[in-house]
């Protein structure tokens, strides 16, 4: 008995081994640049947040709206690219600049698109979450943020960190974290980062610091697995992000999708910048999540959500794409067409 | 072969930098006595069972110049308005925070002080003159009530588990209190300094590393509090702690050898001017 149980140990071993978990990370490709480095952006105040929140949603490029408009400095408001993969061993992300206004700043990343855990309860599941996500179509990066001066990285070349080195009287040495970027998990944990396409906020505290320059990384945790790039939107506001509420529905349109030439090269603009469309139906989506109507939405456009819904999961919807883009309906916002 | 396995396995050894420190610390006599009281209503209470927890750490080095006490290396000024962290290697505390089973207990108690229900109550009614009350403001006057009390709210059997009525911490040296103590598990540096101070109570019987919002919960019928503990970060920042009337160790004990006993004396008083 006891030598059959270490040969089913050592065989499960073996196979364990064999997995080395390649097939989670997409291939590189020469289409996007897997470090960026954006400039500076300006503190953008709430009015602008909301007026690109509203361009966005009535059609606008929201790249095109941050290249279009400027905050009070003269100064960019706000940032939305696409990432690529980087290569095996290197740290990929995009880092840009802002100066401190004296009060707090709230710093926003919202990477592409939305995702939900699918509710799977054997009884009443949630209804708001019973459709499967497609989990390979989105990306996940994390934010940190501190001041310029203690950030270790290239710009453009290496992304870095904010950690220095303390030595003691003994000639210990003791590692400080900089970075002034402090999320709390659920479970009240401080450092935290949020997961698979979800925003990450923070607020940093730039009072005394008016003018003084810090730096933003947006490190790429994941790269979607379906196109191998990430795209994401990026601003730094006015205020606390518990006031703003910063979350998943505050950028929209961060979904981007590169424009190719006829030989299927992504296009760029005499500034090297990349020339972006939002992705088909994906403010939709952003909006079934915010208004909680993803069921109906995922069910009208299972291409847009997941492909593992079961039959009856769509049971009780009656609303179909031809319903929901009559003026009349209230689930209007939804329609693709 | 699972078996040598397994053997080979235990007799491992990991090379960790980190040492198990022995040693013992010593207070004067006079660090048992402590102001009680506002306006006329003021006395020194001299009483071993008022003390609060003795806090020691383990750091590179104790400097004077930065408080009026001596005070740990500090490391550089991260967030403004605060010190550098002192960054200590390890530490411990003869005595901490724990619950005496009634909210008006809370911040109250400190392990290794009292021996017995009896002694709790008799500190608190004939030295401090400031009855234990129940949630309803009953004074607690007998044993029996105390330990069903505690028995009922904290789902014990025992007294042995009542960690706050198992004997004092100290013995009596003649002119000193004498407390013996381990650091488990302290990352060792040769010439190290361990060092400490006492949290002695307020006027008012509270004390300064002690947060009443944080701690462990109690939810007992219509009762729902935090229980206190102390602060997570006394060891790294001592000098935001250490207030009137608190004992400090004026001169650190070196560490050069971790095997060997260390002796501590805590005997410098620290008075706001």
């Amino acid at each position: 008995m006891l030598k059959n149980s270490i040969s089913a140990l050592f065989i499960a071993f073996t196979f364990g081994c064999d997995r080395s978990g390649i097939e989670l990370v997409p291939e590189t490709n020469g289409d996007f640049d897997s470090v960026i480095e954006v400039g500076e952006v300006g503190v953008m105040t709430t009015v602008q947040l909301q007026e690109l929140q509203s361009a966005v949603l009535s059609g606008t490029n929201p790249q095109e709206w941050c290249d279009n408009n400027t905050t009070a400095d003269g100064k960019r408001p706000c940032y939305f690219g696409i990432l690529g993969q980087a290569e095996v061993g290197v740290k990929g992300g995009a880092t840009m600049t802002f100066k401190g206004t004296g009060s707090d700043v709230c710093l926003i990343v919202d990477p592409e698109t939305v995702f939900w855990n699918t509710a799977v309860a054997a009884t009443r599941p949630e209804r708001e979450w019973r459709y499967p996500d497609f989990e390979e179509d989105d990306g996940d990066i994390d934010l940190y943020a501190g001041l310029s001066s203690y950030y270790t990285g290239s710009p453009g070349l290496e992304i870095g960190d904010f950690k220095g080195f303390y030595t003691d009287s003994l000639g210990n040495q003791v590692e400080i974290e900089y970075g002034e970027c402090i999320q709390t998990g659920s479970n009240g944990a401080a450092n935290a980062h949020a997961g698979r396409a979800s925003v990450e906020s923070c607020t940093i505290n730039t009072y005394n610091r008016t003018g003084i320059e810090y730096t933003m990384v947006l490190e790429s945790f994941s790269i979607p697995l379906d196109d191998g790039s990430l795209s994401f939107g990026v601003a730094a506001v006015e205020g606390r992000c518990s006031d703003i509420g910063a979350t998943e529905c505050t950028l929209y349109g961060e979904s981007l999708v590169a424009n190719r030439d006829d030989n299927g090269d992504v296009t760029r603009d005499e500034d090297g910048e990349l020339s972006t469309y939002v992705r088909d139906c994906s403010r939709q989506l952003e909006l079934a999540y915010c208004r909680g109507s993803l069921l109906e939405f995922c069910c009208i456009y299972p291409e847009m959500c997941g492909e593992d819904a079961t039959e009856s999961t769509c049971a009780t919807i009656s609303e179909t794409e031809e319903s929901i883009c009559s003026s009349s309906s209230e689930f209007n916002y939804l329609c693709c067409q | 072969m699972f078996l040598s396995f397994i053997l080979v396995s235990c007799s491992f050894e990991e090379n960790l930098p980190h040492q198990d420190l022995q040693g013992t610390v010593r207070l004067p006599k006079e660090a048992s006595q402590f102001l009680f009281g506002v306006g006329e209503e003021q006395r020194v209470i001299d009483d071993i069972r008022g003390m609060g927890p003795i806090y020691l750490g383990a750091f590179p080095s104790v400097q004077e110049g930065l408080y009026p006490f001596t005070h740990p290396e500090m490391g550089p000024i991260v967030n403004d308005g605060q010190d550098g962290d002192t960054y200590p290697y390890g530490g411990t505390t003869v005595g901490r925070f724990d619950w005496a089973c009634y909210q008006s207990m809370v911040c109250k108690t400190v392990t290794g002080r009292y021996s017995s229900y009896e002694d709790l109550l008799d500190f608190h009614n004939n030295v401090l003159e400031q009855p234990i009350l129940t949630a309803e403001g009953h004074e607690v006057t007998s044993k029996e009530e105390f330990q069903e009390r505690c028995f009922e709210v904290l789902y014990s059997t025992g007294d042995q588990e009542m960690l706050f009525i198992q004997g004092s911490d100290f013995q009596d040296n003649g002119d000193e209190w004498v407390a013996e103590v381990d650091l488990p598990h302290v990352f060792f540096e040769e010439g190290m300094s361990v060092w400490g101070w006492i949290d002695m109570p307020s006027v008012t019987f509270d004390f300064n590393t002690c947060d009443t919002e944080q701690g462990a919960q109690v939810n007992y019928y219509d009762q729902r509090y935090s229980l206190g503990t102390n602060y997570q970060d006394l060891l790294n920042f001592p000098g935001k702690y250490i207030d009137n009337g608190d004992w400090v160790a004026q001169e650190a004990a070196i560490i050069t050898d971790p095997e060997k006993d260390f002796d501590l004396e805590i005997g410098y008083q620290y008075v706001e001017e």
